[in-house]
C-alpha cells in the first residue's frame, strides 16, 4: 500500500486535501512554543488516512485547522482548490457548514435538543427545510441502528450512543471531508469497537474523504495510510 | 472573628481588588451603575419639587395672604384700629401687623380697560414687612408710596398696556352698594401715577394686581363692598399657628372688638394639599424605579454565586459557618447598594443644584432640532415657523426654580435604598450559605 | 430561510429554561419588563385623564373647535350662511355669540364686587352643541332632550353660572345678581344710570369641573345682552363645533372657502390654546421621560441575566460554530431570547396596565395605605439609630378631592400605549444585542480543546 512516494497520494486520485509547510506557534506570556513545525500533506479523495501520536502532540490543532476552526501561522490548507487558512470568518462558517464533518472525543451534543433534534442541526443552520430534514436524519439514525432512541435527549443515552449521535451529526449533510478527533478517546472498549465500525462503514458506504485522529495504534489497518506527529512533524508509519 | 472573615471575603467577591493580569471588571459593576441612575431622578425630583413648592408657597404667604389674617367684619373707629394695632404688634411672636384693604377695579389706560385688583398697603410697606420685601422686586422704578396717588404695577400689566414708570394711569372703583334699579353705584375715578413696575416671580399671584397706600385706597375702596384685613407676619410661619390665632382673638376680645383670625394654612389649604399631593405621587413613581433597579442586585448576585460554588464549597468543607457565607453576601449587596446610592445621590444633587442651568440647555438643544427641521421642511413646504419651546413657561410656573435640599428627605431615600439592596441580597446569600460541600466536590 | 434554525432553537432554550437555574432571573427580567409598562401605562393614563378634562372643557365651552371672528364692521352671517355652515362636512354646530367682561355684584349693601365673563349665546343653536350641554351640566346624565331644556334662558333676564360663585360671593339659583359690562363704564363722573349695569336672576349654576370655567363664566342668550349694546354694534363670533377635533385644519379651509371673504378670520382651537396647551404637553413628556427610564435600568437587568447565560453557554455555542453557525446566527438566538422576554414582559405589563387604569380610583386607596405602610417601615428601621424619628404621615394624598374632582379620570390613548410597548420591546431587544456581543468573539477551537 505504501510506496516511496508516501507523502504524496497516488496519481491516479485527485487530491482534495493539500497541505503545505503548515506552522503554528502559540506564545503564552514570553515563551513561544511551536506546536506544528512545518507538514505537508496531501489527501486524496475517499482516502482514509490515519494521525497518531503521543498527547500534547498537536494532533487536535492540526486537525483543528483543516477543518477551519484554527488559523496557521503560515503555510496553507487546501481544501478543494481552496486555502482553507486565507479564507475570511464567513467564508469558514459556510465550509464548516458545508464541505466539513467534525466528530470531537466528547460527544459535544446540545444537551436541550434529541438524538433526532441534534442530528438535524447543520442541516437547519443551512436553512434547509425543516419537513425534509426531519426525513433524512430519522433515515440516518434508523440506519446506524439508533431509531428507537431519537426522541432521547443525550441525558438519556448511554456515552455510546450519544458518540453514535454524533458521528450521524457529522455526516448528515453529506461532506466531503470528515475529522474525527479522538472519536472513541472517552469510550469503553466494546463501544470504542461499535462506533469505529460504525464510523468506518459509512466512510466508505458513502465513499467519503477521512482525516482522524487517535492514539489508539490497533486501528491503522483499517486506514489506507497512516502518520506519526511528532515534534510537530508528519512521519510516515 | 467570624465577621472579619465575612468583610474579607465580602470585599474579594467585589473584586475591588485587582491583581496584575487580571481584567475582570468589578462583578457587581452593572447594578452599581443601575441603582445610582435609578436614584438621579428622585434626588431631582425630590429637590426640584421641594423647591417650587416652598418657592410658590413663600410667595403666597409673603405676597398675598399673610401669615395670619384678621378679618375686620365692621367699620371700625380709628382709635379702635390704632388700640388693635398695639395689640397685635406687641405679640412677641408677631414681627408685622398692618391693615391691608383689597377690591376689585378697573384699570383705563390708552383706550383699553381691564379688571384689576387693588390693594391699599402702609406706605412704609416695604420697610414693616421685611418678608414682602424679599419676594417683591421691581425692575423698574421703586415701591414707592409716599407721595398721594401713586401707584406699583406689576410687570404682566405694565407689558399689556405699555405703561412705563412715570406715566399716569387712571382706575375706576365703586362706592357704595349696589341697588336694584339703580344701576352701577356711583363710580369713582383716581389719577394715579406709576412709581414702580414689580413682580413677584410668579404670575399666578401678581398679574392683575397694583398698590397703592392705604390712605388713598380707603378713598377709592369702600369699606362695604371690599377686603380689609390685618395682615400679620410672624417670626416662623411654619410652626403651628393655630394657638397663636387663637391668642390673638382673646386678646382682642377682651378689649371689646373682634376679629376673626385664620392661618395661612386653612387660607390656602387647597393650594397645599394640591402640591404635596403631586409631590408625593411623582416620588412614588421614581421610588419604583429604585426598586426596580434593586432587584437587579439578586441577579447579579446570584451569577456570582454561581461562578463561586466551587470556591464556597470549599470553604465550607474547611470550616467556614454557612452565617458567615451569609453576611458576606449581605455586605456585597449592602457595599453595592452604598456605592450605587453615593454615586446617584452625588450626580442627583448636582444636576438638582443646576437644575435652572439643565432646563436651559435643554431648550436651547430642543429650539436648535426644532429650528432645524423647521428648516428642512421650509425648504418643501415653502413657509418658515419659527417655534420657541419652554419647557416651563411662566405664565404657569414659578420664573425661576429655586433650591431646597431637604437633608432629612434625601437620607431617607438612601436609608431606603440600603434597606433594600440588603433585602434583595438576602435571597442569593441564602443560596450561597446553602451550598453543600459534599454536592460541590463531587461534580469535579 | 436560516431564521427556522434561529427561532427553533431559541425557543427550545427559553422553554428548557424552566428547569435551569436561569429561569429565575429570565422571570425578574419579564417581571420588571411588565412592571415598567404597567406603571408608564397607568401614569401616562391618568395624566391623560387630567389633562383631556381640562383640554375637552376648554374647547366645549371656551374657545371651540373653530372661530370665526369678523372684523371691524363685517356685517354678522345671514341664516343662509349660517345653514350653510351647519352642513359642511364635519360641522356638527354652530353657535353665534358675543363675549364680554363684566363685573358681578350681588344686590345688596355689603356686597363683594367680583368679576365674570359672560358668554351671550344663540339659545336654539347653542342647543344642537351636544358636546357644550354634555360639558356644562357635567354633573347630569340624562339624554340631549333633558339637557337641552336646562339650557331655558328664555326669560330676558335668565343667566347661568357657574357653581363657583357660591364660593366667591354667594350667589346660586334664584339669586339677583347685578352685571356691570367693563367695556361700557363711563369714565365721566356721572350720576344714575349710565347703562352700564343690569339687574339678572341667576336660573341655576353650571359645573363643568374646571375651576376656571366654573369661577368666571356666565351664560345668556343674546336678546338679553342686547341691553348691554344699546350705544355700540354687537360684533358677533361664530363657534364651531366638529365631529372630529383633529380635522380641524381640513375644516378650516372648507370654512373660508364657504365665506370667501377677507372680513372674516378662521382660528382654529390650537391657535387659542398654544400656551396652555403647551405646557400639558412639556408636563407629559417629562412624565414620560422620567418614567421611561425604567426600561434603562430594566435593560440592565436584561443584559446581566443574558450574559450570565451566554457565559453558562459558552461550550455549546463554540459548538454550534463548529458545526457552521455563523456569529450572526448564534447571536440571533440570544437576542431573540431577548426580544422574547421583552414581548412577553410588554403584553403582560400592557393588559395590567389597562386593567389598573380603568380601576384607577381603588388603586389609588390601595396605595394610601401602602406608602403609609412604606414609611412606617423605613421610620421604624431608622428609629432604632435615631430616636425619636418621624415622618409625617401621608394621610390622603392620592384622594381626588384635593384637585376639584369626584373621581381620577384616566384614559389611554392607543398611539400612547403602542409607543411604550414598542420601547419596552426595544430596550430588552437592545439589551440582548448588547450583551451577546461576546459571542462573535468564542473561538471554537477553545471551547473545544480539552487536555
Amino acid at each position: 500500500m505504501n510506496n516511496g512516494n508516501a507523502l504524496n497520494a497516488e496519481k491516479t486520485k485527485k487530491p482534495l486535501v493539500g497541505i503545505t509547510d503548515l506552522r503554528k506557534l502559540y506564545s503564552m506570556g514570553q515563551d513561544t512554543i511551536e506546536v506544528l513545525s512545518g507538514i505537508t500533506l496531501e489527501v486524496a479523495e475517499s482516502e482514509m488516512v490515519l494521525v497518531t501520536g503521543e498527547s500534547g502532540s498537536g494532533k487536535s490543532t492540526f486537525l483543528n485547522m483543516i477543518g477551519g476552526l484554527d488559523t496557521p501561522t503560515s503555510g496553507s490548507v487546501m481544501v478543494a482548490e481552496r486555502d482553507i487558512a486565507k479564507l475570511p470568518e464567513s467564508r469558514l462558517t459556510e465550509y464548516r457548514s458545508k464541505s466539513v464533518g467534525f466528530i470531537f472525543q466528547f460527544h459535544y451534543l446540545l444537551k436541550d435538543f434529541t438524538a433526532l433534534e441534534n442530528v438535524m442541526m447543520p442541516l437547519l443552520i443551512s436553512g434547509d427545510s425543516v419537513k425534509e430534514t426531519r426525513e433524512r436524519a430519522r433515515a440516518l439514525l434508523a440506519d446506524i441502528g439508533l431509531g428507537q432512541r431519537q426522541d432521547h435527549y443525550p441525558s438519556q443515552l448511554s456515552g455510546g450512543e450519544r458518540q453514535r449521535v454524533a458521528v450521524a451529526r457529522a455526516l448528515i449533510h453529506d461532506p466531503s471531508l470528515i475529522l474525527a478527533d479522538e472519536p472513541t478517546g472517552n469510550l469503553d472498549e466494546k463501544n470504542s469497537k461499535l462506533v469505529l465500525e460504525l464510523l468506518f462503514d459509512l466512510v466508505r458506504k458513502y465513499n467519503r474523504t477521512m482525516i482522524m485522529v487517535t492514539h489508539d495504534l490497533s486501528i491503522r489497518k483499517n486506514a489506507d495510510r497512516s502518520f506519526l506527529l511528532v515534534h510537530g512533524r508528519l512521519a510516515p508509519e | 472573628m467570624k465577621n472579619l472573615f465575612a468583610f474579607f471575603y465580602g470585599i474579594r467577591i467585589l473584586s475591588l481588588k485587582r491583581r496584575k493580569g487580571e481584567k475582570t471588571r468589578p462583578k457587581m459593576l452593572i447594578s452599581i451603575v443601575s441603582i445610582a441612575l435609578s436614584l438621579i431622578p428622585v434626588i431631582v425630583i425630590i429637590v426640584v419639587t421641594d423647591g417650587m413648592i416652598e418657592g410658590i408657597t413663600s410667595r403666597i404667604i409673603e405676597f398675598s395672604s399673610g401669615h395670619l389674617q384678621s378679618g375686620v367684619d365692621f367699620e371700625t373707629e380709628a382709635d379702635l384700629l390704632s388700640k388693635e394695632k398695639d395689640i397685635l404688634s406687641g405679640i412677641p411672636e408677631v414681627t408685622s401687623a398692618y391693615l391691608e384693604r383689597e377690591g376689585l377695579g378697573l384699570l383705563f389706560h390708552n383706550n383699553n380697560r381691564s379688571v384689576i385688583s387693588v390693594r391699599a398697603v402702609p406706605r412704609d410697606l416695604y420697610e414693616i414687612d421685611p418678608g414682602f420685601a424679599r419676594y417683591v422686586k421691581c425692575s423698574e422704578g421703586t415701591f414707592s408710596l409716599e407721595k398721594r396717588n401713586q401707584v406699583v404695577i406689576g410687570e404682566a400689566l405694565a407689558a399689556e398696556f405699555s405703561i412705563k414708570v412715570g406715566d399716569t394711569i387712571r382706575v375706576y372703583t365703586f362706592r357704595g352698594g349696589f341697588v336694584p334699579g339703580m344701576s352701577a353705584s356711583l363710580p369713582r375715578v383716581t389719577r394715579l401715577s406709576v412709581s414702580g413696575i414689580y413682580s413677584v416671580g410668579y404670575r399666578e399671584l401678581d398679574k392683575n394686581v397694583l398698590f397703592v397706600s392705604y390712605q388713598d385706597g380707603s378713598l377709592m375702596l369702600p369699606f362695604k363692598n371690599s377686603t380689609t384685613t390685618y395682615k400679620i407676619k410672624v417670626r416662623d410661619p411654619f410652626m403651628d399657628l393655630n394657638a397663636l390665632s387663637l391668642e390673638i382673638e382673646q386678646l382682642i376680645e377682651a378689649k371689646g372688638a373682634f376679629l376673626r383670625t385664620t392661618p395661612w394654612t386653612y387660607i390656602n389649604r387647597n393650594h397645599y394639599s394640591a402640591y404635596q399631593t403631586t409631590k408625593w405621587l411623582l416620588v412614588f413613581i421614581t421610588i419604583i424605579i429604585v426598586l426596580v433597579a434593586t432587584f437587579n442586585i439578586m441577579s447579579s448576585m446570584i451569577m456570582v454565586v454561581l461562578d463561586r460554588m466551587h470556591e464556597i464549597g470549599i470553604l465550607k468543607g474547611i470550616g467556614a459557618k454557612p452565617g458567615s457565607i451569609m453576611l458576606s453576601f449581605v455586605i456585597v449587596g449592602f457595599c453595592t447598594g452604598l456605592c450605587g446610592t453615593v454615586l446617584g445621590v452625588g450626580a442627583g444633587l448636582f444636576v438638582a443644584v443646576n437644575i435652572n442651568a439643565v432646563i436651559s440647555g435643554i431648550e436651547i438643544i430642543a429650539n436648535a432640532v426644532m429650528t432645524a427641521i423647521n428648516w428642512i421642511s421650509s425648504i418643501f413646504s415653502g413657509s418658515f415657523q419659527s417655534q420657541q419651546i419652554q419647557i416651563l413657561n411662566p405664565e404657569y410656573y414659578l420664573e425661576k426654580i429655586p433650591i431646597r435640599i431637604e437633608v432629612w428627605e434625601v437620607s431617607i431615600v438612601c436609608v431606603f435604598t440600603l434597606l433594600v439592596s440588603m433585602l434583595f441580597s438576602y435571597f442569593p446569600a441564602r443560596m450561597a450559605a446553602k451550598i453543600r460541600p459534599l454536592e460541590v466536590i463531587r461534580k469535579h | 430561510m436560516k431564521i427556522k434554525f434561529v427561532l427553533f432553537t431559541a425557543l427550545r432554550y427559553f422553554k428548557a429554561r424552566r428547569k435551569s437555574k436561569g429561569f429565575a432571573s429570565s422571570l425578574l427580567s419579564i417581571i420588571g419588563v411588565a412592571w415598567g409598562v404597567l406603571v408608564l401605562i397607568v401614569v401616562i393614563g391618568v395624566m391623560n385623564g387630567f389633562q383631556l378634562s381640562y383640554i375637552n372643557n376648554i374647547l366645549e365651552i371656551s374657545s371651540y373647535h373653530l372661530q370665526i371672528s369678523p372684523a371691524q364692521g363685517a356685517k354678522t352671517l345671514s341664516s343662509e350662511k349660517l345653514g350653510a355652515l351647519e352642513n359642511l362636512p364635519g360641522v356638527s354646530a354652530v353657535v353665534p355669540y358675543t363675549e364680554f367682561q363684566v363685573l358681578v355684584n350681588r344686590t345688596s349693601l355689603y356686597s363683594q364686587t367680583t368679576g365674570g365673563i359672560v358668554r351671550a349665546i344663540d339659545v336654539e343653536m347653542a342647543r344642537k352643541d351636544e358636546g357644550f350641554l354634555r360639558s356644562i351640566f357635567s354633573e347630569e346624565t340624562g339624554d340631549l332632550a333633558a339637557l337641552q331644556a336646562q339650557l331655558d334662558l328664555s326669560a330676558p333676564d335668565s343667566i347661568i353660572i357657574g357653581n363657583l360663585y357660591e364660593y366667591t360671593i354667594g350667589a346660586k339659583a334664584g339669586t339677583e345678581l347685578i352685571l356691570t359690562s367693563v367695556q361700557d363704564i363711563k369714565i365721566q363722573r356721572t350720576s344714575g344710570n349710565d347703562g352700564a349695569a343690569s339687574s339678572f336672576n341667576v336660573l341655576r349654576a353650571f359645573k363643568s369641573g374646571y375651576s376656571e370655567i366654573d369661577m368666571n363664566y356666565i351664560f345668556m342668550s343674546l336678546k338679553s345682552a342686547e341691553r348691554f349694546f344699546q350705544d355700540r354694534e354687537i360684533t358677533l363670533a361664530y363657534g364651531i363645533k366638529l365631529t372630529d377635533r383633529f380635522d380641524d385644519l381640513g375644516a378650516k379651509l372648507r370654512v373660508e372657502n364657504l365665506l370667501s371673504d377677507p372680513g372674516y378670520t378662521v382660528k382654529t382651537w390650537r391657535d387659542f390654546n398654544k400656551g396652555f396647551f403647551g405646557a400639558l404637553l412639556m408636563e407629559k413628556i417629562a412624565m414620560m421621560v422620567l418614567v421611561g427610564l425604567i426600561f434603562i435600568v430594566v435593560g440592565f437587568n436584561i443584559f446581566n441575566s443574558l450574559r450570565r447565560i451566554v457565559y453558562e453557554k459558552f461550550e455549546e455555542i463554540g459548538l454550534l460554530k463548529s458545526i457552521g453557525a455563523s456569529p450572526g446566527q448564534v447571536r440571533s438566538v440570544f437576542i431573540f431570547e431577548g426580544f422574547l422576554i421583552g414581548f412577553i414582559g410588554a403584553l403582560t405589563g400592557l393588559i395590567a396596565g389597562l386593567v389598573v387604569a380603568s380601576h384607577i380610583n381603588e388603586v389609588f386607596a390601595f396605595a394610601t395605605g401602602f406608602v403609609n405602610a412604606m414609611i412606617g417601615f423605613t421610620e421604624g428601621t431608622a428609629g432604632i439609630f435615631f430616636q425619636g424619628f418621624t415622618i409625617p404621615r401621608v394621610i390622603s394624598p392620592f384622594s381626588p378631592e384635593v384637585f376639584y374632582l369626584k373621581e381620577v379620570p384616566s384614559q389611554v390613548l392607543f398611539g400612547e400605549a403602542f409607543l411604550i410597548f414598542f420601547f419596552a420591546l426595544f430596550s430588552s431587544t437592545t439589551a440582548a444585542f448588547i450583551a451577546s456581543r461576546k459571542i462573535s468573539e468564542i473561538k471554537p477551537a477553545e471551547v473545544l480543546r480539552y487536555e
